[in-house]
């Protein structure tokens, strides 16, 4: 592997940066062209009524979206490139051979990438199961009981967002080792749990305090016991934003890095961590492919929930 | 005394140090529908959701068939609420609303889907069974509201403004059916409104509340024309108020006022004195004669004709007496700036002490 890797260390140092800078120009050129093509034709008639300046207002627009999808696509494409680079280095601006070579090497019983995967997966799904089955309680009780301090609870959950990572995972990684939870998934569970805590607290919040009190009265008035109303009004009505905090949840859990790598490294192997491995090892490739796995999960736990996940109801959590 | 239906006995609910209901106490008759109208804060909507059980009471007692059902959870107390915003779940279809309440008791499907059919076909929900709340006109969803109120055919109704959402025109054809609807089920309801006129048609008894307490109850002719204070005079309509002094005499009370060419004498019950009285009347219950006419009887004040205006039906007429303007409706119009006299017939002059003064009054004529 070593021997194999040495021509990409040369790509590294200074083709990476430059490599990089050549892919700036490319994408931008031919969408700003297609706008401005666009732009013209449909205020060709306009022309005739109004002066020059008037006319040339989409140049801003057409501008902007073209930083923001060069924001958006411009790393993802170089990504793409790498992820089926053969040979790529400096000067060039695309890599030399393609192939799927190192797809091989990643899926194969030695590159660990399924096991991550599956460790991934597993994690962020337990992840999200623990932090509704804390929020959907806590977001209740938030929502509806009249607490003292409210919202200074609802900041606690933010704590430990608000502290760098680093130190408090080193501490976490000491206590945890001292009662046995280092290395293990629960462990790492744990971790993320407190780190998605805030977005599930909070959302779920949102979406009780959404719910009209008279609906749950209205099924009390029915016959249903507290209990009851809870599970056939205010649940389902919540689910929406209980949904969209799990996808918030997920998605932090899958590419959390810094708390995985003191608790669980190197008995629980997630996919940023083969991740960081591969590119601190200055394997591109490796790197590429590894981030375009983790993108799987992410975008199947979407379109899993996307269903709930519609606009009015978005619109609906902030309330 | 006789154990009502459903009986509310010193109830006292306070929301901070001020009391919302003050010791209030009121029985409802089975099958009976009573309304309770006041101005918004007076306490009618905390009275109902109280009876509902959506509020716990500081003291007192609600009993259903003489049972103490004070302490019971809402879905334990058997009575139906129908809400003013409605409170349809708005996941569920209208049949899943109106046979929610089935469903809990664990009624078999085939007979959830038939009653709800019934329900349905009942309230002219027909066809619109599998639409979400969300695909209605407000007319329908009331509708809804009231079927699943209705279909575990509940002992007590209680209804909290359901029609204050509806357009007027709708509104008028639906107190009729509410009302006829009950009296066909047998229902027992009580019904919280603002508007007098709402609550006249549909009740059986208007219960009128202020400040958390009952101003008076009683059947809808009772409190239109033998209002027992100011305050229930102005609430059934008597806007007009005339302030006046009076003489007490040999069980006789003698009205005057600088605008009165002549005293006004009314018999008076109990509880007169000499005093402050402010006399209130409806703006058709008086007639405009010329100063020089004569009459006998009832009160007759002189004042300057200040405004004109067709509201429809008859002349409404703003007449002036010193810093009092009272209306008037009559049937020709006045010319503005002319002088009249104003005569109210003493039987619909509602006459009482002046706040300041004497105890209550029970005045009559």
């Amino acid at each position: 592997m070593r021997g194999k890797s040495h021509p990409g260390f040369d790509r590294l140092g200074t083709n990476g940066i430059s490599g990089s800078h050549a892919d700036n120009e490319s994408p931008k050129e031919p969408f700003a062209l297609s706008l401005s093509k666009g732009g013209r034709f449909r205020h060709g008639a306009v022309f005739s009524r109004f002066d020059l300046i008037a006319g040339l207002w989409w140049l801003p627009r057409a501008l902007m979206l073209g930083a923001l999808a060069f924001a958006i696509f411009g790393p993802l494409c170089n990504l793409l490139l790498w992820a089926v680079a053969e040979k790529w280095y400096f000067p060039h601006a695309l890599p030399l051979e393609y192939g799927f070579s190192f797809w091989g090497r990643v899926f194969s019983a030695r590159g660990n990438a399924w096991e991550a995967l599956g460790t991934s997966v597993m994690v962020a799904g337990l992840t999200v199961l623990a932090s509704l089955a804390l929020a959907i309680p806590a977001g209740y009780a938030l929502a509806r009981l009249k607490l003292p301090f409210r919202a200074l609870i609802l900041l606690a959950f933010l704590i430990p967002q608000a502290f760098p990572n680093l130190p408090v995972y080193v501490n976490v990684a000491r206590l945890f080792y001292a009662i046995g939870l280092n290395g293990t998934v629960a462990g790492v569970v744990i971790v993320h749990v407190t780190h998605g805590l805030v977005y599930a607290v909070w959302i779920a919040t949102a979406a009780f305090a959404a719910i009209d009190r008279e609906l749950e009265e209205a099924a009390r008035a029915a016959g249903a016991s507290a209990l009851r109303a809870f599970r056939d009004v205010s649940l389902p009505l919540a689910m929406p934003g209980l949904m969209a905090s799990a996808i918030f949840v997920f998605l932090e859990s899958l590419d959390e890095f810094t708390g995985s790598f003191f608790v669980g490294a190197p008995d629980v192997n997630t996919l940023p961590l083969l991740l960081y491995t591969a590119g601190a090892g200055g394997n591109y490739q490796i790197a590429s492919i590894s981030a375009l796995l983790l993108l799987v999960p992410s975008i199947a736990f979407m379109l899993v929930l996307e269903k709930f996940l519609r606009a009015d109801v978005l619109a609906r959590i902030g309330q | 005394m006789d154990e009502a239906f459903l009986s509310v006995d010193k109830l006292r609910v306070a929301y901070g140090p001020q009391p919302v209901l003050d010791e209030l106490s009121l029985g409802v008759a089975r099958g009976e529908f009573v309304a309770l109208l006041g101005a918004s804060g007076c306490g009618k909507t905390t009275l109902l959701r109280s009876i509902a059980g959506f509020i716990r009471p500081q003291a007192g007692q609600i009993r259903v068939q003489g049972r103490d059902v004070t302490a019971f959870a809402p879905d334990a107390r058997g009575m139906a609420f129908v809400f003013q915003s409605y409170a349809l779940w708005p996941h569920m279809t209208v049949a899943q609303n109106i046979g929610y309440a089935l469903k809990l008791r664990r009624t078999p499907h085939a007979k959830i889907h038939q009653r709800v059919e019934e329900i349905a076909a009942m309230l002219g929900l027909a066809g619109l069974e599998q639409r979400k709340p969300a695909a209605l006109s407000g007319g329908q969803r009331q509708r809804v509201a009231l079927g699943r109120a209705l279909a575990a055919d509940p002992e007590i109704l209680l209804l909290d403004e359901p029609l204050s959402n509806l357009d007027a025109r709708i509104r008028l054809a639906v107190r009729h059916e509410i009302s006829a609807l009950q009296k066909r089920l047998g229902i027992t309801a009580v019904h919280v409104t603002h508007y007098r006129e709402e609550a006249m048609i549909m009740a059986d008894r208007i219960v009128i509340l202020d400040q958390g307490r009952i101003a008076q109850a009683g059947t809808p002719h009772e409190l239109y024309n033998r209002p027992a204070s100011a305050f229930v005079a102005a609430f059934m309509g008597a806007e007009n108020a005339i302030a006046l002094e009076g003489d007490h005499a040999d069980g006789r009370l003698t009205l005057h006022s600088p605008h009165a060419p002549v005293p006004c004498v009314t018999e008076i019950l109990a509880g007169a004195c000499n005093g402050h009285y402010q006399a209130r009347f409806r703006s058709d219950a008086a007639r405009l004669v010329d100063a020089g006419e004569r009459t006998d009887g009832g009160l007759r004040l002189r004042g300057l004709v200040s405004q004109v205006s067709y509201p429809g039906g008859l002349w409404r007429h703003a007449i002036q007496f010193g810093e009092h303007t009272v209306i008037v409706d009559a049937h020709e119009a006045r010319i503005p700036g002319e002088t009249v006299d104003l005569l109210v017939p003493r039987d619909r002059l509602f006459v009482f002490p002046s706040a300041a003064d004497a105890p209550r009054g029970d005045t009559r004529h």
